[in-house]
Formats: structure tokens, sequence, C-alpha cells
């Protein structure tokens, strides 16, 4: 059984991501809106780095949903965020994420 | 080991390996540790539990640049690695250097396991498998890998 000093570091840890997914979100979203759908959005690379972290780290401290969702979406944006296009079911992916992180968050 | 699935709650899975003696818990604490990992809550989550193990004295590094340097400089007995260091480089490549020096127990922990299928002296934990148990577990495996060396 794990102690509750030690679940209570990790639940700290889960705090701080929780913090950081409303302005992942919302970052996601004004690059979708700004962008043309074949091209990259201005600072790819940081939007790819924090998703594919959010992808990582969801899971192991309590968030396995986030993550999932995460890592879908990463896959299918990954060409995007590289210059190209986005694979079919990114908008749903999206969606999907949206709802894992407001459901994470109640 | 005693794994358990989150709870209702959403408390973090159990993250501790039950077996953890006190042969084990001495040995990790005369042992070097290098973490390396660019995103810094999965650095402090793999802190928090190599702490929990015993492990007293851990070290950092965010780039395949710094891992390297601290390599040379620290000669860590066990690395965990992320594979993919952002713009840092290539945890890989930082491992395979590092242990061509020191011959170091490796884990790598990543979103990519399939990357580090060549990688036969080292252990691979799927990020989204990562639980203080698994952790343990693989360091454990990792040890014994160094010692057959």
């Amino acid at each position: 059984m794990a102690s509750d000093a030690l679940e209570d570091r990790i639940r700290q840890i889960r705090l701080r991501l929780e913090g950081r997914l409303g302005d992942l979100i919302a970052d996601l979203q004004a690059a979708f809106d700004a962008a043309p759908a074949d091209a990259a959005p201005e600072g790819a690379f940081d939007l790819y780095t924090r998703l594919h972290n959010v992808s990582g780290s969801a899971a192991p401290v309590g968030l396995p949903e986030v993550g999932d969702a995460a890592r879908a979406l990463e896959e299918l944006l990954t060409p995007w965020l590289k210059g190209g296009a986005a694979l079919d079911g990114w908008s749903e992916a999206f969606d999907g994420l949206k709802a894992a992180v407001a459901a994470g968050s109640r | 080991m005693d794994m358990q699935l989150q709870d209702r709650n959403r408390a973090p899975r159990a993250v501790r390996a039950k077996a953890v003696d006190g042969r084990s818990r001495a040995r990790a604490a005369g042992q070097r540790v290098l973490i390396i990992e660019d995103d810094d809550l999965l650095a402090d989550l793999l802190a928090i539990y190599v702490s929990d193990l015993g492990y007293t004295n851990v070290l950092r590094a965010s780039t395949e640049s710094g891992a390297v340097a601290a390599t040379e400089e620290y000669a860590p007995d066990l690395i965990l690695a992320d594979v993919r260091l952002g713009e840092g480089g290539d945890g890989i490549s930082a491992v395979r250097q590092a242990n061509k020096k020191t011959g170091t127990a490796l884990v790598y922990v990543t979103a990519h396991p399939q990357l580090t299928s060549g990688e036969s002296k080292a252990v691979t934990l799927p990020k989204a498998d990562l639980t203080g148990d698994r952790l343990a577990q693989a360091i454990e495996a990792a040890m014994l890998i160094r010692f057959l060396q």
C-alpha cells in the first residue's frame, strides 16, 4: 500500500498537469482556427511536444483517459504539426481530448 | 506485487512496490541514478518513485548532451531514460554513449516502446504502464542484466 505522503506528492504532479491542460486545449484550438488544414501552425513543434508530454504523463498520475485521448490526437496530428495534412478523424479526436479533460477536472 | 487500478476518486494507482526489502533499500542508497527526461512532470514523478525505492543520489538531464556530460562526471549505476527528448535530442543515443563507458543498468521509460526493440541490454517500460511497482520490477530486471554482462 502506498504511503499517504507518496500519494500526495503524485497528486501534486497531477494538479500541475491539470493546470496545463486548459492552456494546451486553448492553444491547439487557436492553431486549428488560424492555420490552413494542410500546413503547419505557428509554434507547431512546441504544440507537438506539449501534446506528446501529456500523452506520456497523464496515465501515470491518474488520468489515463486524458493520456489515451492525447495519444490518439497526437497520432492524427503528427503529420500536420510537421507541415503536412492532419489525418482523418483529428477533429473527433480533439473533441475526445476536450471531453476527457473536462471529465478529469470534475 | 500489489497492483491496483485507479479508485473511484481518481487517486493515483498503487505506486509502491510491497516487497522493497531492507537489503534492496540499502543497495539503492549507495547507487547513483540519472534520469534523462525532457518533460519536467515525468522527471519529477520518476524522482519520487526512485526516492521511494531508497535511491538518494539522483541527478537529472533533459537533453542528450546534458545526459552525456552528466554520465561522464557522475558515472551512474542506473539510468532511467526517455527516448524522445524534443529539441534536446535522442535518449537512445545518449544512453548508448553512457553505457559504452560505464556498464550502467538501463531502463527506458517511453511512450514509444517500439523504438527500443533493438536495445537488448535495456529494459523498456511504456509510460502508459508506469507505476511504482512496474518501475521497481523494471529496475530489478535491469540490474540483473547488468550483473550478467
